[in-house]
């Protein structure tokens, strides 16, 4: 051990490196164990590399600066959003799955015994029910080749064998996604429907407002009738949504990639409008608080508001919205009010 | 990464990161003994933060941080005999500064959104475009490597300098420090021998 205390330099230093490795999986077994050493060495090279994960998640909001049209955000005060270069960007590629799977291997034991949940799996009984608060978002990690992220306000049953997850959603919103060539496989029954894959990411909504709703951000789904049991399946692949409803049947939307991305900004805590009325976004932002937003007459709940707003911050969002519609808001202790 | 990790480290992205500036300014009017600085506190705030079994008690965030650091102060004052009774007596009575925002006010969307593209414009090449490249359209490194030509290597150490230099402007609302580069050892190439 060293006799002079370490720099907090260094420790940053370190703490940047090591949160770029483990959010690249680019770390070995060897380089795992040491990491883990450093963390159980000094408060501060924990702390240091939390603030680092937090920072690298903080970056990932600006993806909302350059998504949007800074035209559209004209306000009368100076805190329009700065645009910022973004080279090469002429093709969107579609994003991976940004945070990779890390498959543990050997080590396992000995993390139990340091004691420090650094890089601990949840390893969960074969039937486990999961729910989500107002405003939470959970990440559940299915087995080592499967992930779920749960919105606000849900209910899952998850049962699990081997390698197969059946998900039973009782209401809300998950995304799912699942590694390809691992053997894995997720089924997300709503009752209604049952959507697959063996490899892919797709997110699945069962909520009171509308009819249920399957979206496909990469790879394969497949979408079978529930009820009926007939072998009848539709395949879904990237960028499409499915709207089941029960007059018009199960409807396949394609959908741009930036609107892909907007429908799961959620998992950032965020909710990207873009022309959407106040009504709706209102809403939307029920399923987060108990703060509701109101509107002081229909022809201002029908007014269209764009942009990417924190999902439990209602009132900042009525602020937001007032002030680039040249409205005001009134504030109650439940509620907020959208008035001209 | 454990799922509830990922939460954590969300759940700080979102309540805590944003009041960094207000907790460094409140360091700044603090006497420190010697030997430790800023950043040392600041680390060892978050540290203490993580040690919470349950981060979503915490009622306000940014109090919280700030009781924290006044905490951290006077261990540190107190493990350094350090017998400043005046410096102890004004930690006790420190009250915010009429400038602090007050603890209602917490930056919109719009002007959190506005301080993140400040921090990345004020990145230099090529660390900003891997930072962009990486955030924004979420690429492999091995991508970022082939179109910038560099190694793997080359383009996570750049990405990870980046993540420093944007974590420093974010934690000053995007000023730089007073000083001059956060405090590096001399003996760092010595310390990272021993730690094979």
């Amino acid at each position: 051990m060293m006799n002079e205390r370490e720099a907090s330099g260094d420790i940053s230093r370190r703490a940047a490196e090591l949160a770029v490795s483990f959010d690249a999986g680019s770390l070995s077994s060897a380089d795992r164990i040491e990491a883990e050493a450093w963390l159980q060495r000094d408060i501060r090279h924990r702390g240091a590399f939390a603030r680092a994960q937090a920072g690298l998640i903080h970056s990932r909001k600006a993806a909302a600066v350059s998504t949007f049209d800074t035209d559209r955000y004209s306000t009368t005060n100076d805190l329009s959003p700065v645009e910022v270069s973004v080279p090469d960007t002429h093709a969107r590629i579609a994003p991976p799955t940004r945070r990779r799977f890390i498959a543990l291997g050997g080590s396992a034991a000995a993390m139990a015994v340091i004691g420090i949940a650094a890089f601990g799996v949840t390893t969960i009984a074969s039937t486990q029910a999961y729910a989500t608060a107002l405003g939470e978002t959970r990440v559940i990690q299915l087995g080592e080749a499967a992930r779920m992220t749960l919105n606000t306000d849900s209910r899952v049953l998850v049962k699990t064998q081997g390698r197969s997850h059946h998900v039973a959603l009782e209401h809300g919103e998950a995304l799912f996604e699942v590694v390809s060539g691992r053997g894995a496989s997720v089924l997300v029954d709503t009752g209604t429907s049952v959507a697959g894959s063996t490899g892919g990411s797709f997110a699945v909504r069962k909520t009171q407002d509308m009819p249920l709703q399957v979206l496909v951000q990469s790879g394969d789904v497949s979408l079978s009738d529930g009820t009926t049991q007939s072998s009848k399946a539709i395949h879904l692949t990237a960028n499409q949504r499915v709207i089941a409803d029960l007059g018009t049947g199960n409807i396949v939307t394609p959908l741009s990639q930036d609107k892909v991305d907007h429908e799961l900004e959620w998992r950032n805590g965020l909710l990207a409008f873009e022309d959407e009325t106040l009504f709706d976004a209102a809403r939307e932002f029920a399923r987060y608080s108990s703060v509701s937003i109101e509107v002081s007459d229909p022809s201002v709940g029908q007014q269209t508001i764009t942009g990417l707003f924190d999902a439990r911050d209602p009132r900042g969002f009525a602020q937001s919205a007032a002030l680039s519609l040249g409205m005001r808001v009134q504030n109650y202790p439940n509620a907020v009010r959208i008035e001209p | 990464m454990s799922p509830d990790l990922h939460f954590r480290n969300a759940w700080i992205a979102r309540n805590i990161l944003p009041h960094e500036p207000t907790m460094r300014r409140f360091l700044a009017r603090q006497l420190l003994p010697p030997g430790i600085d800023e950043e040392d506190v600041v680390q060892e705030v978050y540290g203490r933060l993580i040690e919470m079994p349950s981060l979503g008690d915490i009622r306000n965030p940014r109090s919280y941080m700030i009781g924290l650091a006044r905490n951290i102060v006077l261990m540190h004052l107190r493990r350094a005999r350090i017998v400043a009774i005046r410096s102890l007596e004004e930690m006790a009575e420190t009250h915010f500064a009429a400038d602090d925002p007050s603890p209602e006010t917490q930056a919109s969307d719009r002007q959190q959104l506005h301080l993140l593209a400040q921090a990345i414009a004020s990145l230099d090449e090529p660390a900003r475009s891997v930072f962009l490249l990486r955030a924004v359209d979420g690429l492999p490194y091995a991508d970022i490597a082939h179109r910038l030509g560099l190694s793997e290597n080359a383009v996570q150490k750049r990405h990870a300098r980046a993540l420093e230099q944007f974590m420093m402007l974010l934690g000053r609302d995007g000023n730089a420090p007073a000083h001059a580069t956060p405090l590096q050892s001399q003996t760092c190439k010595a310390s990272n021998d021993e730690r094979a």
